[in-house]
């Protein structure tokens, strides 16, 4: 039995581009500031002083972002309402980690990056990263979301899309001063790699999963509407560009790896905003009858 | 405390959409908010098919997820069981547009009147629950529920204290009453087991039910077809 939909969404459009961009704009502020806090704490991904970059420069997109979530509200003057009360709800959860976490990472930039405080700091920004995934993840009405896989999805992307920031900002500071002050360390690349592998299969098996329990918005992506950005912008751009760019650099040296790396980096960054506008754009709600038992008596 | 509840009858239900029209005319909703909607849709596959027409409205679910998301505070739960928007509170947000499973809630973008630079009559005797970056829903008429129960009216009984939906609706197909009372139309049709709520794994419990006239087909989750494939659904299978 088949069912006609005449009348419902044919696309999510409650939330757009603004909610698409924070959602990005954090995590690869949250992604960012994590490379940052491990360069710290891990031995061999850099020195200290690169660490502090990348969690300045992390710190700086999350905090820029924020004004998105406000500039998208209805009532913009009442947005700290949200901190008034504290309530089970994920945005009023998200204020409370963005505030936290704003906190933290200024108080790290200030203090310099003691272990315990790097390691803290690295806590509160992949709370920043996640909890934008539990909040949609938990979405009963939107199937699509409705995923434990989707705050994976977005940390992990979070992860890639903040290495290739901190990754293009070290390239573009190394060429604007000579290339003395900050070497792009070698292991980062090879890291970015394994983070798109695992980002690709993560993509993967959440539209997979998400086909058995709705196939309307996953349809919609693979070969709808929505097909032609999730394809070219979300799989070309964002995961299979960058891959192959980022294995082929191995075989070349100097400016020409920087520019290559330099062009990996910028589609990494396209196609990670491309995949939050894209799972925004598919999380449509079904109709209000769905699953009402109807009857049809034939005519005798 | 008496919980507001509604059976909708979809085997009285006629499809004139008069529900809307009197809740349009109650509560002066501005253009593209419609608290009280119909939906008409097929289903079935030939020539076992039926054109469905379903009064749509907000549920008013015991366990609703809109109150849930809500970051102000401004979605809340009386203690008759109606789900409310206090628009002095509400950011904006749209979170519970996003959580709701049955697109009972509408965002009021900006300012829009039926005659462009003219307002109504209509349009000012509840202008104030409209405020322009707020969302809005179906209260079950909840003012009129309140003046009637002050002047020892009974919802669902006399006209004055019931929801203008269920007045206008000339089939007889919706009821409205108290699910606490057991002599109540809506709790009697609720007991009888007959009654069906909609999207009931969302896990909800609305207080909106639904009688239809059988159960042969199931509208399942996949088989649903948005807009978006519209075309490919155009050619009929089988």
């Amino acid at each position: 039995m088949r069912v006609e939909v005449l009348r419902d969404e044919a696309q999510q459009t409650v939330w757009g581009w603004k909610i698409a961009a924070y959602l990005f704009g954090a995590g690869m502020g949250a992604g960012a500031y994590a490379a940052g806090a491990a360069t710290a704490l891990l031995p061999g991904w850099g020195s200290a002083s690169e660490a502090r970059v990348y969690m300045a420069v992390g710190t700086a997109t999350v905090l820029a972002s924020v004004p998105l979530l406000v500039w998208d509200l209805g009532r913009p003057e009442r947005f700290l309402r949200v901190l008034l009360k504290v309530r089970r709800s994920w945005l009023s959860r998200g204020a409370w980690i963005l505030l936290l976490f704003g906190a933290l990472a200024v108080t790290t930039l200030v203090l310099g990056v003691p272990r315990w405080l790097a390691g803290l700091s690295l806590a509160a920004a992949v709370a920043v990263a996640l909890y934008t995934g539990l909040l949609m993840g938990s979405m009963v009405a939107r199937p699509l979301w409705n995923s434990p896989i989707l705050p994976v999805l977005f940390l992990v992307s979070a992860f890639s899309t903040g290495l290739a920031l901190v990754r293009l900002v070290s390239i573009a500071a190394s060429n604007g001063s000579a290339g003395a002050s900050l070497p792009a360390p070698s292991l980062l690349p090879s890291v970015e790699v394994g983070l798109l592998a695992t980002e690709t299969l993560v993509l993967y098996f959440y539209l997979a999963i998400a086909y058995l329990r709705i196939r309307t918005p996953v349809e919609s992506l693979l070969y709808g509407h929505l097909a032609p950005t999730f394809w070219l912008g979300v799989v070309g751009i964002g995961l299979i560009i960058p891959l192959v760019l980022q294995i082929g650099r191995v075989h070349l040296a100097g400016s020409a790896a920087a520019r290559v790396e330099l062009l990996a980096d910028a589609c990494l960054l396209a196609g990670g905003f491309l995949l939050r506008y894209v799972l925004l754009r598919a999380g449509v709600r079904g109709p209000a009858y769905l699953g009402a038992p109807f009857v049809i008596r034939p005519e005798v | 405390m008496p919980q507001w509840a509604m059976v909708i009858d979809l085997t009285r239900c006629t499809g004139c959409a008069g529900c809307q029209v009197a809740c349009r005319a109650e509560n002066a909703t501005p253009p593209g908010i419609t608290w009280a909607r119909m939906e008409y849709f097929e289903a079935g596959t030939y020539p076992n098919v039926l054109r469905v027409s379903l009064p749509a409205l907000c549920m008013q679910c015991r366990e609703p997820p809109c109150e849930r998301v809500c970051p102000s505070g401004a979605t809340y739960i009386r203690e008759d069981g109606i789900v409310m928007i206090d628009p002095e509170l509400c950011i904006g947000c749209r979170a519970c547009m996003i959580a709701c499973p049955y697109g009972a809630r509408y965002y009021y973008e900006e300012e829009r009147t039926y005659f462009p630079g003219h307002v109504t009559p209509y349009e000012q005797r509840r202008s104030r629950s409209f405020q322009v970056g707020t969302v809005s829903k179906c209260d079950f008429c909840a003012h009129r529920i309140d003046t009637g129960l002050a002047r020892g009216l009974t919802p669902g009984v006399d006209p004055e204290a019931t929801p203008a939906c269920v007045l206008n609706c000339w089939c007889n197909a919706r009821f409205f009453g108290d699910l606490d009372d057991p002599m109540s139309e809506v709790a009697r049709l609720v007991a009888s087991g007959q009654a069906i709520q909609l999207k009931p794994d969302a896990g909800t419990e609305p207080k909106v039910y639904y009688l239809l006239p059988g159960r042969n087909v199931v509208v399942r989750q996949h088989e649903f077809r948005g807009p978006a494939s519209l075309p490919r659904e155009f050619s009929r299978e089988g």
